[in-house]
């Protein structure tokens, strides 16, 4: 086991200056990583996916809970300790330019994993190799930030995670805005590497498709919670979650003539500031029935398979009343 | 009538070692009351092309030729003022990354008051009609987040307080560039089909850039598909994605993971290398990744067109 997390918690103060509220961007989560395991982690937008990478990287403070990256404990008040463990977890960060500081020359961005970890090599050499590993050629390392297209800076963002040819990588999103073609390409070089070093990835994805091929297993957010997890094929075969069914009904085919039936979700996207009763996702569960607004679900296991759910679906379940949409 | 026509646009930049060319007689029409998707590889130009449109491409590019007409002017011809009234009223634009439509030092109601500074509302209808259109987007507890700033929101969320502000300002063009990468399957669906009511509700048309082919192919008319700066193929929806005529169109629609149904460990890909866009090769643009290639493909094809669907390829030459 590379990584555990335990009853992981991250807390944020919310809210006008005399009035802060704390809100609860990560609930009790709880997984384990082997090396070599390719973990996927999918939710609504706001579920707390991105603040729980930050706290695996030690780049947020946590509340609760604990995270043990081989066998040490990462713990952001001691950045000491941290900056070690950081030369074998990797991160690509969500906001691809954001990320990237726009005074530094690509070829300085993707040398600076080098220099900050003091590792004596060739860089011209190291720079022009990780450029070419992801399909950009040598002149970019003149360019600045500004002058790359959104698919090239987070091209620029895969190079500098995989320079040090890490244990894990923490990928928020690594290839939103990549064409189809140079999506396969960064996946596939993930893969080879994943094959040749035993490189464990965590990926956080809004991608289903893209999760379906390249995930070992899986884990659903829901309002900062995991909701469902277990072995990804499984959970696309038969999802036990409405949360997760529902999700998966709205991956969109490549077809005009294709527009699937899909599970509606009814009412609003309930706020952190006032989490519902019982199932938080009762308010729009077409499922949910009385029991669920009062009492919260435990997670029940099946082998692998998590879920909380007071009523699991089964498989092929079709929602009490489905919607076209269209 | 269209609301929009491009024609012969070449736009190229600045760069160490030469001029880069990143678009090269670009012709695209967008129609009225029509949404237009644009797809391509990534670095293929689809920001420039707004960034032109729109004229604001960076101190370094420039427009070398071409026409790009909007409600009966040139834009390529307008001036500095002229350009201001039309992004503020006519054209609307949800930018490829959220962090640039917003302001990091303002509160998302005061950024949401200032862009509707020419509505004539007072100061209370203009609040409630930032909440009204954050709702829509679907942002929980829309009262509390319009005092919040801009970093206390994920990366999704950010997306959709952009694209509320741009559908506020009812535009005669709304352009989108990749708006949906930061939402969930669900959410997509759900602003794609807010976007599609309010466009058909405002009566304009809309350019939408995507990589997502699902996407495209779901909420769009009309389809253009790029590579390295030049159009290869135009037409609908249904002639793009089910009898496409350009051998990129076919091989990038076999690369969309969305398209093979058992798991697989190497998604397809297409060999080869994009074209160095400084050293631009003469004929076709696609020739040195294409299995089709053959001689004639070192002259420029022309540009063939039966029912709207246009393409530059010389299997398709009579
Ligand atoms: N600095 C902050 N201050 C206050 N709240 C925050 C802060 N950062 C994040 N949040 C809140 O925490 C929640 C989780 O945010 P997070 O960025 O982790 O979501 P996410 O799952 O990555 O979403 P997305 O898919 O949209 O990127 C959101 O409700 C967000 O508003
Ligand atoms: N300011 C600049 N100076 C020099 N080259 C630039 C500049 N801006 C963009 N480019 C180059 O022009 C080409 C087109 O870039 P553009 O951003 O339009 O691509 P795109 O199609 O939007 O790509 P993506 O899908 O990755 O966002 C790219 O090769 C890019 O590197
Ligand atoms: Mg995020
Ligand atoms: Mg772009």
């Amino acid at each position: 086991m590379i990584l555990s997390v335990r009853d992981l918690e991250v807390t944020f103060r919310a809210g006008p200056w005399f009035n802060r509220r704390p809100i609860v961007a990560v609930a009790k989560v709880s997984f384990d990583l082997d090396a070599g395991e390719t973990f996927a982690i999918v939710g609504e937008s706001g579920s707390g996916k991105t603040t729980l990478a930050h706290a695996i990287n030690g780049l947020q403070e946590t509340s609760n809970g604990e995270v043990l990256f081989m066998d040490e404990k990462v713990d952001v008040s001691r950045s000491r300790a941290v900056k070690p463990l950081r030369r074998h977890m990797s991160m690509m960060f969500q906001d691809p330019v954001g990320s990237l500081s726009p005074r530094m020359k690509v070829g300085d961005l993707v040398a600076e994993p080098f220099i900050i970890h003091k590792i004596r090599k060739n860089l011209k050499e190291e720079v022009q190799r990780l450029l070419s590993l992801v399909g950009l050629s040598g002149d970019f390392a003149d360019r600045y930030p500004h002058q790359l297209s959104g698919g090239q800076a987070r091209r620029i963002g895969v190079a500098r995670a995989i320079a040090l040819e890490p244990e894990l990588i923490i990928a928020d999103e690594p290839t939103a805005g990549l064409d189809v073609s140079v999506q396969g390409e960064v996946l596939n070089l993930l893969s080879d590497l994943r094959e040749r070093l035993g490189l464990a990835m965590i990926f956080i994805s809004h991608n289903l498709h893209v999760v379906h091929h390249v995930a070992d297993r899986m884990a659903v957010m829901y309002l900062g919670r995991i909701v469902e997890s277990g072995n990804t094929e499984e959970i696309f075969g038969a999802p036990a979650h409405p949360y997760t069914a529902t999700l998966l009904s709205a991956i969109p085919n490549p077809d005009p003539d294709k527009v699937r039936e899909r599970i509606s979700l009814s009412s609003e996207v309930p706020s952190l500031l006032n989490r519902p009763s019982g199932c938080e996702f009762h308010t729009r569960c077409p499922w949910a029935h009385e029991r669920c607004s009062t009492e919260s679900p435990y997670h029940q296991n099946s082998g692998l398979r998590r879920v909380a759910c007071h009523a699991p679906l089964d498989p092929g379940a079709q929602p009490p009343c489905a919607e076209r949409a269209g | 009538m269209n609301v929009l026509e491009i024609r012969h646009l070449s736009v190229s930049f600045a760069a160490e070692g030469g001029s880069l060319q990143a678009l090269k007689d670009v012709s695209i029409d967008v129609p009225e009351h029509c949404i237009v998707g644009v797809v391509g590889e990534s670095g293929c130009g689809k920001s420039t092309l707004i960034n032109s449109i729109l004229r604001l491409l960076p101190d370094n590019g420039s427009i070398d030729a071409g026409s790009i007409h909007f409600e009966e002017q040139d834009l390529t011809q307008a001036g500095r003022p002229k350009m201001q009234d039309i992004r503020g009223q006519r054209i609307s634009t949800v930018f490829q990354d959220p962090m640039d439509a917003l302001n990091p030092v303002l509160s998302i109601a005061d950024q949401m008051l200032h862009i509707q500074y020419r509505s004539g509302l007072g100061r209370k209808e203009k609040n409630a009609r930032s909440l009204d259109m954050l709702r829509r987007v679907r942002i929980p507890d829309p009262e509390s987040a319009l005092k919040r700033y801009p970093h206390e929101f994920s990366g999704g969320m950010k997306q959709r307080i952009a694209i509320a502000m741009a559908m506020m300002m009812e535009p005669a063009l709304l352009i989108a560039d990749e708006p949906t990468t930061a939402l969930d399957a669900t959410l997509e669906v759900a602003i794609i089909k807010l976007m599609k009511d309010l466009q058909s509700h405002i009566g304009c048309s809309m350019l939408f850039i995507s990589h997502h082919l699902g996407l495209i192919a779901e909420l769009c008319d009309q389809v253009v598909v790029m590579y390295a700066g030049e159009v290869l193929e135009r037409g609908t929806a249904r002639q793009i994605f089910h009898n496409p005529w350009h051998p990129y169109t076919e091989r990038l629609l076999d690369c969309d993971p969305g398209s093979q149904s058992s798991r697989m460990r190497h998604l397809p890909t297409i060999p080869g290398e994009i074209p160095d866009l400084k050293k631009r090769q003469e004929g076709c643009i696609f020739r040195s990744r294409c299995q089709f290639c053959e001689d004639i493909c070192h002259a420029m094809p022309d540009e063939i067109q039966s029912n709207g669907h246009h393409v530059r390829c010389h299997r398709r030459s009579p």
